[in-house]
């Protein structure tokens, strides 16, 4: 059937697998890391903010900006302009892993911003009772924000490895390889549009199953 | 009052904040003393200042100047671990409960207790002697919006009590509830100050609560405590404007003063007759009283409107009476009223009923 519908896919199987296996490489680390960074300056965004439980008005309002400036730079161009960075970072900067670094600093500004937006779903009276029972800001933020915050910083973080999948797609303009890449390269510039087509649909298919997985976990743990 | 005795000494506190380039005073140059064991009510209208100087007491507000003691400790002296270690000495209540809508409430009883050198085991079972302590024992495992208002505000006392607290503040904490849940509450508060000894302070702006449990009353208005003392002072003899405002509406007063204007109680009055608002402490006047008056003094009394509340073992009576004699002359029965402790408003000649004139 695949030689029917997809003949070049067919024909060049080996290196579509090896496309779909760097798109999951790409979205897994860069998911990984960018979650971390993106989790970290997002608590940070919310405890340091004038009125927070580490309240530190001058370091919040230099890590909004430099979150603000980051989301601002087209991705495209953030390829382009990270290069000596990751050369600095990677050794290289062609190849899948040095896509890591621009797609790393490209999506954990974005995921700062959602979390931030679900800490705050939190009734600051709900923080201040935490407080006046002695509380440290460690363990607001353990105790308190994040466990009650966790459905909803799952649903961000769907949101998030959507978006992501969607920047591995551009990665190929680095040659780092991926489902983008073959789509445009081969499936594009070939004529061949099964090969386009067959990479959509096994980047809607990941994106589905990331969907469905995240839905199941943040229902598991909403215990409503 | 001996150093040992006293919670919470807080001292000339001030509380300003800066709001668009000017300064906003909450909390105006208070000083207030809450005796260990007792429960000390500060009552205002909202917007007076009362949250923000409760939460003085556990530094979770810092006053801009001013000195705070809890339990013999100055907190202002305390690096913040230590200030930490108060604050679980002071429990919270709160008027939105504040639990925490993710964990069980068993949990949220056990949430004081984490990070604590205490087993899981044991956590678990103080948590759930606490809850029974509240009457919601079977309510362990359910989660916080499963609960109504009055069982959530017994969660949040249980959880308050945790880590044994030697003091309560409760922020209006039946002011989101329905009067029957606010007396049980309050009942439960009660008790936990008869057997626990622990001191209450409670800010509220109902007169009610005040009169059901307090001991001592702060009145504050815009920032400042303007009146304070024994509850059955206070309720007996209130200085200030607003206080007797509060001390009214717990006693129905306010609806019995509207009554003689709507139905002209003054202007209807014969040459003869005087209509007077008695108010006396203690029961055996009430009674003696009125009866005295006719026998001795051949005066007739018809009562328009009579109420006794108690308030800290005192019956304070409330009366609106038409007394009538049969020459017009009333000198003789007011220097008996003043002689038996009887405080009289003479409204008969203040047609709006508004009439402040103390005879006594």
């Amino acid at each position: 059937m695949l030689a029917n519908w997809f003949p070049n896919v067919a024909s060049i199987w080996p290196q579509f697998v090896q496309s779909t296996w760097e798109t999951l490489y790409m979205t897994f680390w860069s998911a990984l890391i960018a979650g971390v960074l993106g989790l970290g300056t997002g608590i940070f965004l919310v405890v340091t903010q004038p009125g927070g439980i580490n309240a530190d008005p001058p370091f919040y309002s230099f890590l909004d900006k430099v979150v603000n400036l980051l989301r601002s730079v087209p991705f495209i161009i953030l390829l382009a302009v990270m290069a000596p960075v990751t050369k600095y970072i990677v050794g290289t900067t062609v190849g899948t892993p040095a896509a890591l670094v621009p797609l790393i600093v490209g999506i954990f500004p974005f995921y700062a911003r959602q979390v931030q937006n679900a800490l705050l779903s939190i009734e600051p009276s709900v923080i201040e009772a935490a407080q006046a029972m002695g509380s440290s800001a460690t363990e607001i933020i353990f105790r308190i924000y994040l466990r009650e915050c966790l459905p909803d910083i799952i649903r961000v973080s769907v949101v998030t490895i959507i978006s992501l999948i969607g920047l591995t797609t551009m990665a190929g303009a680095i040659g780092s390889g991926g489902l983008g890449d073959i789509a445009i390269s081969v499936g594009y510039a070939r004529f061949e549009n099964d090969v386009t087509i067959a990479a959509l649909l096994v980047i809607l298919v990941l994106v589905f199953i990331t969907q469905i997985i995240g839905d199941w976990i943040a229902r598991k743990v909403e215990h409503l | 009052m001996s150093v040992a005795d006293v919670a919470i000494d807080l001292q000339d506190i001030n509380v300003t904040f800066e709001r668009k380039g000017e300064t906003v005073t909450a909390v105006n140059n208070v000083s207030l003393q809450v005796k260990k064991g007792s429960i000390y009510g500060i009552i205002g209208y909202s917007g007076a200042g009362k949250s923000t100087l409760v939460r003085v007491i556990n530094l979770l507000q810092r006053p801009s100047s001013g000195k705070v003691s809890v339990s013999g400790q100055d907190l202002q002296q305390l690096t913040d671990k230590k200030l930490r270690g108060v604050r679980q000495k002071v429990g919270m209540i709160f008027q939105h409960f504040n639990l925490l809508r993710s964990r069980t409430v068993l949990n949220n009883v056990e949430y004081p207790l984490l990070g604590k050198k205490i087993s899981r085991k044991d956590r678990e079972a103080k948590a759930l002697e606490l809850l029974k302590l509240v009457g919601l024992a079977e309510y362990a495992q359910s989660y916080p919006e499963e609960l109504s208002g009055g069982q959530k505000q017994r969660v949040a006392i249980a959880r308050a009590l945790a880590s044994d607290p030697d003091i309560l503040i409760s922020d209006e904490a039946t002011s989101a509830l329905d009067p029957q849940t606010t007396a049980s509450i309050l009942e439960l508060l009660k008790k936990l100050n008869d057997e626990l000894g622990l001191t209450i302070v409670l800010i509220t702006h109902e007169m009610q609560v005040i009169k059901s449990i307090c001991q001592e009353v702060a009145v504050m208005a815009d920032g400042a405590v303007i009146e304070q003392g024994l509850v059955g002072d206070l309720f007996t003899d209130p200085q200030q404007p607003l206080t007797k405002k509060f001390v009214e509406s717990a006693a129905n007063v306010t609806e019995m003063r509207q009554q003689i204007v709507s139905d002209q109680l003054v202007e209807k009055l014969q040459p003869n007759e005087r209509l007077l608002y008695l108010r006396f402490s203690s029961d055996e006047t009430s009674e003696s009283v009125i009866s005295e008056l006719a026998i001795q003094y051949g005066v007739k009394a018809n009562i328009i409107f009579a109420n006794v509340q108690k308030i800290a073992q005192l019956s304070l009576g409330y009366m609106l009476v038409v007394l009538s004699t049969i020459d017009g002359q009333f000198d003789q029965t007011f220097h008996y009223l003043q002689t038996a402790g009887v405080k009289v408003n003479d409204f008969s000649e203040a047609p709006q009923a508004k009439g402040e004139i103390d005879v006594s």
